[in-house]
C-alpha cells in the first residue's frame, strides 16, 4: 500500500538482523546489511527501510525490528533464530543526494517511498534505477559505498527479556558508521510534535488497513 | 624462524620501467618491522622491487639501504589462493622465511562461504573469476581485500587507506574498478574480466598514488583496455 511522501529532512533506519546481516564470524557484512536483492529482469534494485515518521522514537524503531524478527522466527523450518540487533540511520535527503552529488554514472532515479508492507506502517522502500549505460552491479557498489559515507549508528538494541537473544546481539560485531553514532537532533518540542503526529497518522493508517483487510476477506475465504 | 604475517593495510605501488614498486605504510610497517625485528634489527620502511621471476628486497635501516635477495612464489592450485612467501637469503645460511601473507586465507574462506551461501549464493562462474582475480591481485603483492558486497552475479573486493577507498566489482564477464578519494574525487574503469592481464595493469595503474605519479586517467585506462580486449 503506497503511503505518504518522505521529506528530505526525515531520518530512516536500516535494521540489522542476525544472522542475516552477518558473516560466519559474527561481523556485520555490508552486503547483507544493505542487501538489494538481485532481479535479473529489472534494471532496479530495492530494499527496505524504517521511516521515523511512523516510528518516531528509537523505542518504536526497535519494536519494529523485534516484530520483524518474530515474523521470521515463526516461519516453519527456520534453523537459526533471527535476532534483531539494532539499526543504522540515514537521512532521506542524503540518500536522494547520493545520485546527484556523487555523480554516480548510470543512475536514472533514486526513489524513497512509504510502502506499507505486512501491515507495518513504518515500512519504506529505497529503489535505485539504472539506465542501460551502466553495469548495475558496479553502480550498486558505488551506491552502497556512498551510503556508508552518510549513514550513522549503530543504535543497538538490548533484549532485556531474552538472555539468549541479548547474548547474540551483544556478541555481534557492528562497527561504528563513518558519520559517527546516531544522534536524535530534534528538540524536546519537536519530539512531542512527532509523537502526536504519529498517533494521529497511526489511527488513519490502521483504519485504512482494516478497510483493506475487510475488502480482501471474501476473496481469501473463496480461495 | 620469524613467522609473522605481512598485513599492511594498503601499499603504495607504482611502475618504474618494467618493474612494479611498492611500499607499505602505517600500521603495516609496524607489523613488518616486528616480523623483521625478530630476525634482525631492521627498522623504518621496507621496499620491495620485483620483476617476473626474482624478488629483491631493499630495507632502509637507520638511513642506510640494505639490499637483500628474496624469493617470491605465487601460484594457484585447485582454486586455492596461496600467496607470496618471502625468504631472506643470508650470506652463509639456508633461506629463511620472513613472512607469509596469511590474510588471503580469510579471503579464500570468505569466497567459499559466498559460494555456499543459502540466501545470497554467488554463481560458480563469478566465484571462479573472483578467485582468479584474487590470485592476480596477490601476484601484484596487494594486501588481502575485504569482501565489500556480493550478489549472485558479482563480488566486490575493497581496500581502504587513510586517503582513498578502492573497490573492484567482479562479474563473470567484466570487472569494474572504482576509486573514491577523500577529497571527493572519483575514478572508474570497466573492462572485460576475461583479460586479467589488462585488469592487473589497470588495478596497479589505478592506485591513487600511481594515479598521481603517472597521471593515468579513466579515459586512458578504458582506451588501453579496449585496445587489449
Amino acid at each position: 500500500m503506497l503511503g505518504d511522501h518522505i521529506p528530505d529532512k526525515d531520518d530512516l533506519f536500516r535494521a540489522i538482523h542476525f544472522p542475516l546481516a552477518f558473516d560466519k564470524k559474527k561481523n556485520v557484512a555490508r552486503n547483507r546489511c544493505w542487501n538489494f536483492p538481485n532481479d535479473p529482469e529489472s534494471n532496479s534494485r530495492e530494499t527496505s527501510l524504517i521511516w521515523t515518521r511512523y516510528a518516531p522514537t528509537l523505542n518504536y524503531v526497535h519494536a519494529y525490528g523485534c516484530r520483524a524478527s518474530a515474523i521470521r522466527n515463526n516461519k516453519p523450518g527456520r534453523k537459526t533464530p533471527d535476532v534483531y540487533c539494532g539499526v543504522f540511520g540515514v537521512g532521506a535527503g542524503s540518500l536522494r543526494d547520493i545520485a546527484t552529488n556523487a555523480e554516480i554514472q548510470g543512475i536514472s532515479a533514486v526513489e524513497l517511498y512509504h510502502w506499507i508492507e505486512t501491515e507495518e506502517i513504518a515500512h519504506a522502500s529505497l529503489r535505485v534505477t539504472f539506465d542501460e549505460t551502466r553495469w548495475i552491479d558496479a553502480g550498486m557498489t558505488e551506491f552502497v559505498a556512498r551510503i556508508e559515507e552518510v549513514m550513522t549508528g549503530p543504535a543497538r538494541f538490548a533484549h532485556k527479556d531474552n538472555a539468549d537473544a541479548n547474548k547474540t546481539a551483544t556478541e555481534a560485531t557492528i562497527p561504528e558508521a563513518a558519520s559517527g553514532p546516531y544522534v536524535d537532533r530534534r528538540t524536546r518540542t519537536e519530539r512531542i510534535f512527532c509523537l502526536v503526529r504519529f498517533y494521529v497518522l497511526r489511527l488513519k493508517w490502521n483504519f485504512r488497513i482494516w478497510q483493506a483487510r475487510r475488502a480482501t476477506k471474501p476473496v481469501q475465504e473463496i480461495a | 624462524m620469524a613467522n609473522s604475517k605481512l598485513s599492511a593495510p594498503y601499499p603504495t605501488m607504482w611502475i618504474e620501467g618494467s618493474a612494479i614498486k611498492t611500499v607499505w605504510r602505517g600500521a603495516g610497517i609496524a607489523e613488518v618491522n616486528s616480523a623483521l625485528a625478530s630476525s634482525g634489527s631492521w627498522t623504518n620502511q621496507c621496499f620491495f622491487n620485483w620483476g617476473p621471476e626474482i624478488l629483491d628486497g631493499s630495507i632502509i635501516h637507520g638511513g642506510t639501504i640494505e639490499t637483500r635477495r628474496l624469493d617470491a612464489h605465487t601460484y594457484i592450485s585447485n582454486n586455492h589462493i596461496e600467496i607470496c612467501q618471502f625468504h631472506k637469503h643470508g650470506a652463509n645460511s639456508a633461506p629463511e622465511e620472513i613472512g607469509i601473507w596469511r590474510r588471503y586465507d580469510d579471503l579464500e574462506q570468505g569466497l567459499t562461504e559466498l559460494k555456499e551461501d543459502e540466501d545470497l549464493q554467488i554463481n560458480s562462474g563469478v566465484y571462479n573469476r573472483a578467485v582468479q582475480v584474487a590470485a592476480m591481485v596477490a601476484s601484484k603483492m596487494f594486501p588481502s581485500p575485504e569482501i565489500f558486497t556480493h550478489s549472485p552475479t558479482s563480488v566486490v573486493f575493497s581496500w581502504k587507506s587513510e586517503d582513498d577507498k578502492l573497490f573492484m566489482t567482479i562479474g563473470e564477464q567484466q570487472i569494474a574498478i572504482l576509486i573514491i578519494g577523500s577529497e571527493g574525487g572519483t575514478r572508474r574503469a570497466e573492462i572485460a574480466s576475461s583479460n586479467l592481464n589488462v585488469a592487473g595493469y589497470l588495478f596497479t595503474a589505478l592506485q591513487p598514488i600511481a594515479l598521481r605519479q603517472l597521471a593515468i586517467d579513466t579515459a586512458r585506462s578504458e582506451e588501453s583496455a579496449e585496445m587489449n580486449v
